[in-house]
């Protein structure tokens, strides 16, 4: 059939649908007409059948039947409020939790970087960090490494300093090659973007401007684009460019490693070293690595030393993600878990209604319905419940988000990819709808298994509710112990976090992050004729800052949690060298770090501002390098290794041996070797103990810092604290796995509570006889009480099984605890079975029967 | 198809149709004449027929139904189907 003839058919199809009603009482009427013209009605037939034959031609029975079984399922829910309230609000909390991780875990793992083909990028490496690289890499050829090379993504940033006296501005630029604009897909928000003939030599200059630039700056004007904007750039102090704006950059686009959003994008058409690229497709790392260290060497300038470990690429996801991907995956796997657990909950739930509903059931299978539709009416049943539950979750979830998404990522340390941040979108839309319908097609299953064969004796037996079989019993426990284990896997994995934070949190990381800020400042090449005008501005900012808040203020070369550049460190006496982490600090540095001092002295400032030849070693340097005696007073010095060669430094005289201090938690190295300078660059990066609020103390050094230099860009503060990226991270987890536990837990002990209860009740004719028979209560509770006991054993023994294999997986995430930790396990097993026990308990208290004779006559 | 023939006369009616066919079938055929109304909903369907509104002998409100372009294709079609099918079967019947 042609396609137009199918369209039109389900044109009229559709029209039928709409004037169905019209329609069909025409036909009636025609037959009516019909019948009353003919001699013999008789030979018309069955007109109910031939009407509904007709009704079917049009191909809406299916839709019949739905709205059918929706109609009915609605009413066999209303007939039971309770059950229905109880599995839809808890299937609401399961699938509210789940969507919340799953949008979490989709905002960070699956929508990953706002770049195009993201898998693709990576970052380039020329030198172990450190201050040495090899020359020349900016005249690297990228056409010979064009094949597996696809762009070279070149971008060097810079400062402009745009209009003048006192609105100046200081905007964050980037200078991009045309590979930048090809390789990460730069988006415009309006406007055009980067184009090739943009970067050929003599064209006009150009810029695109950032999405917040164009909102403070020019109200978010159409015709900011075409006009001219003047800026003085930082490298080229006194002389000023011109860009013509002809595009906007997409809000949230940012590059580099602080996500603060570019300002001015400009292209660059000479060379500029290159430290990301997107490799071809199909080409492995370390195919690209060998490949461009080849290049690398043919390009280089100036000898390259032995032992050169040649051009590392790191996956630009991965270095991005950190160490957040295995939280994800461990948040992931527990509110799977506390989700199975609500399924067994409602469909423990749903077996104890399906024994109301036996009769119900076999009088129906009695009348001629197959066993598919009654499973029809079971699924339209428990999907009504799901797909309620579901939109409830997914509301509670979108305004859960609203409220919690900025303390989430600052939790996890890193905004959310691209611009919209952590919010539910179709994929988590999509996820989560899956999920719902897996459910309720298990849900609706359950049920099934527990009528069976033996439904059609329900009929046979009086009373209303028909008593239930052994396999519907074993079903039930079996289920109610599962929850059991569950409950008790999270909590052994939320135990064992706990502790690994507690050890954490005790650990003597040699220094005291505790109220410690930190923040950088940025000064204006132009205004600073030599390295003594810089010490002199970060001198008199620090004694301002200090008179204002009344804390010192210091200098590091190098931030905390971060491990320093090694150096080679040698002593005077002519041993080895050893290697130790450099770090050039200021006056009063180990005393504001908290970092005790065991033998002599800090660093004074005049010290500091000579860069005097003396140095403060770590205590494992110092007995490493003389392991007999005294450190104090000798010398040492350190040899930086540069291109051609090493330069040693001039010889220093150890003044003080400090304690020694872990820069993250699996530190290896304790060797540390310090010197005193006092910033003598445009780039300082100062530290500062003090209680205050954030904002008060960015008040105070951006007024500091303008009676000294107007110029002076001060970042706002941050908490050294929250550097500490796996202690946040562990106590993410663990908050996370905490609450997951709980609502596990309180779950199964409901699920317990349900099940002896009903016990309770479905045997008091037992429980009457045995009262007759002169049983106490205090026996007649023993006996639900051993049983209850049974299922918390059984669930007990798999649950540690299971918290065994959990274990094993959080394994990397665990500090200092063994994975197989035995007072872990005890005090989980301890509160599970408490909690177990106290459920059984309060439920058994029940059973007493006043008059047993009356409960033994009664059906 | 033998409803397409019919109507291809003129519109008709439901009884009517089911009169005609019972006449020019030389009184041969008689099924349940409601099963008329089921194969005219078919016809619909597809697009073959089209009804209107209509007032019937006895002042019943009732529905013609009229062929269309695309019925009286149709019918054209079915006949040329059916004089081949029965000369196939012919064929067979009298060599065999």
């Amino acid at each position: 059939m042609s396609v137009r003839s199918t369209t039109a058919e389900w044109v009229r199809r559709f029209w039928y649908l709409l004037n169905r009603g019209r329609l069909e009482d025409a036909l009636r009427q025609e037959m009516e007409a019909h019948r009353e013209l003919m001699g013999e009605p008789v030979r018309f037939g069955n007109a109910l059948r031939l009407r509904e034959q007709s009704s079917d031609v049009w191909g809406w029975g299916w839709l019949d039947a739905l709205v059918r079984d929706v109609r009915f399922a609605v009413r066999g829910l209303r007939r039971t409020p309770v059950f229905t309230i109880v599995a839809t609000l808890s299937l609401a909390l399961g699938l509210s939790l789940t969507t919340s991780t799953v949008s979490i875990v989709n905002a960070y793992l699956i929508r990953s970087l706002p770049y195009a083909e993201s898998d693709r990028l990576y970052h380039v490496r020329y030198a172990p960090p450190g201050p040495w690289e090899p020359t020349g890499m900016t005249a690297l050829d990228w056409s010979s490494v064009a094949d597996v090379v696809e762009f070279p993504i070149s971008a060097s940033s810079e400062s402009f300093y745009v209009g003048e006296g006192g609105y100046a501005q200081a905007l964050r630029g980037l200078r991009v090659t045309s590979g930048f604009v090809e390789g990460l897909g730069v988006g415009v928000a309006a406007g055009r973007g980067l184009v090739a003939h943009d970067f050929a030599a003599g064209s006009e200059p150009i810029a695109l401007i950032g999405h917040a630039l164009w909102r403070d700056r020019f109200g978010s004007d159409p015709g900011a684009i075409g006009r001219l904007i003047r800026a003085e750039t930082e490298s080229r102090p006194g002389t000023a460019e011109t860009f013509r704006i002809v595009g906007v950059l997409a809000p949230g686009f940012y590059f580099g490693r602080d996500r603060t959003g570019i300002d001015l994008l400009v292209p660059h058409p000479a060379p500029i070293r290159t430290y990301m690229v997107r490799l071809r497709e199909g080409v492995p790392p370390a195919a690209a690595e060998r490949r461009l260290t080849d290049a690398a060497r043919r390009a280089a300038t100036s000898p390259i030393p032995n032992g050169w470990s040649g051009v590392q690429l790191d996956s630009a996801r991965d270095r991005w993600l950190g160490s957040l991907r295995p939280v994800l995956y461990g948040i992931t796997v527990a509110v799977g878990l506390v989700l199975v657990i609500v399924c067994a909950n409602v469909a423990v739930l749903m077996l104890l209604r399906s024994m109301q509903r036996q009769k119900e059931v076999a009088v129906r299978l009695a009348l001629g319905s197959g066993w598919r539709h009654i499973a029809r009416m079971l699924l339209t049943e428990t999907a009504i419940i799901c797909v309620i539950a579901c939109g409830a979750g997914i509301a509670i979830t979108a305004v859960l988000l609203g409220i919690l998404s900025p303390a989430i990522e600052t939790q996890l340390g890193r905004p959310a990819p691209s611009a919209v941040g952590i919010t539910i979108d179709t994929n988590v839309a999509t996820i989560v709808g899956g999920i719902s319908l897996l459910a309720a097609i298990a849900l609706s299953l359950i049920p099934l298994t527990s009528w069976g064969r033996r439904v059609t004796n329900a009929l046979q037996q009086d009373g209303r509710v028909a008593t239930e079989g052994l396999a519907m019993r074993r079903l039930r426990s079996g289920l109610i112990a599962f929850e059991v284990a569950g409950s008790l896997v999270l909590l052994v994995g939320c135990g064992l976090m706990v502790r690994s934070v507690v050890k954490m949190m005790n650990t003597d990381l040699g220094f005291d992050p505790a109220g410690l800020n930190a923040s950088r400042i940025t000064l204006r090449a132009r205004n600073y004729p030599d390295p003594a005008a810089y010490r002199a501005f970060h001198e008199r900012f620090a004694a301002r800052v200090t008179t204002v808040t009344g804390s010192k203020v210091v200098f590091s070369s190098w931030p905390p949690f971060v491990p320093p550049p090694e150096h080679l460190i040698a002593a005077d006496a002519g041993e080895a060298s050893i290697s130790a982490g450099t770090i050039a600090v200021s006056a009063g540095y180990f005393s504001t770090f908290g970092i005790a001092i065991t033998q002599g002295r800090q660093f004074t400032v005049e010290e500091a501002s000579a860069e005097a030849p003396v140095a403060v070693i770590s205590e494992t340097l110092a007995r490493r390098l003389w392991p007999s005696g005294d450190a104090l007073g000798r010398r040492v010095r350190d040899v930086e290794r540069t291109q051609g060669g090493s330069t040693p430094g001039p010889w220093r005289t150890v003044v003080g041996i400090a304690a020694d201090v872990r820069q993250t938690y699996d530190d290896g190295d304790r060797s540390d070797f310090y010197m005193p300078r006092t910033p003598d660059g445009r780039f300082g990066t100062f530290y500062l103990r003090s209680n205050q609020p954030g904002p008060g103390l960015f008040d105070h050094f951006q007024r500091a810092a303008a009676e000294v230099d107007r110029d002076a860009v001060i970042n706002p503060p941050h908490l050294v604290a929250q550097d500490d990226r796996t202690l946040v991270e562990s106590r993410f987890l663990t908050w996370m796995l905490a609450g997951f536990a709980a609502i596990a837990a309180f779950l199964a002990m409901l699920g317990i509570y349900g099940v002896t209860a009903y016990a309770v009740q479905q045997r008091q004719k037992e429980v009457a006889i045995r009262t007759a028979l002169g049983a106490s209560q205090r026996a007649l509770m023993g006996i639900f009480l051993r049983e209850g006991a049974v299922l918390l054993g059984v669930g007990t023994a798999v649950g540690l099984l299971g918290g065994a294999a959990t274990s094993r997986v959080l394994r990397n995430q665990v500090f200092g605890v063994q994975p197989f930790d035995a007072a872990t396990y005890a005090i989980a097993c301890a509160l599970l079975l408490a909690a177990g026990f106290l459920a059984i308990f309060t439920a058994a208290r029940g059973v007493s029967v006043a008059n047993p004779v009356k409960a033994l006559n009664s059906n | 198809m033998l409803i397409l023939r019919v109507l291809a006369a003129g519109p008709l009616h439901g009884y009517a149709i089911a009169q005609r066919i019972h006449v020019l079938s030389r009184e041969e055929l008689s099924v349940e004449e409601g099963s008329l109304y089921p194969a005219l909903q078919k016809l619909l369907l597809k697009g073959w027929v089209k009804a209107s509104p209509a007032i019937s002998e006895t002042g019943r409100a009732v529905r013609e139904y009229k062929l269309t372009l695309a019925g009286r294709k149709q019918l054209e079609l079915e006949r040329a189907n059916y004089r081949r099918v029965t000369a196939a079967i012919g064929a067979v019947l009298d060599t065999a």
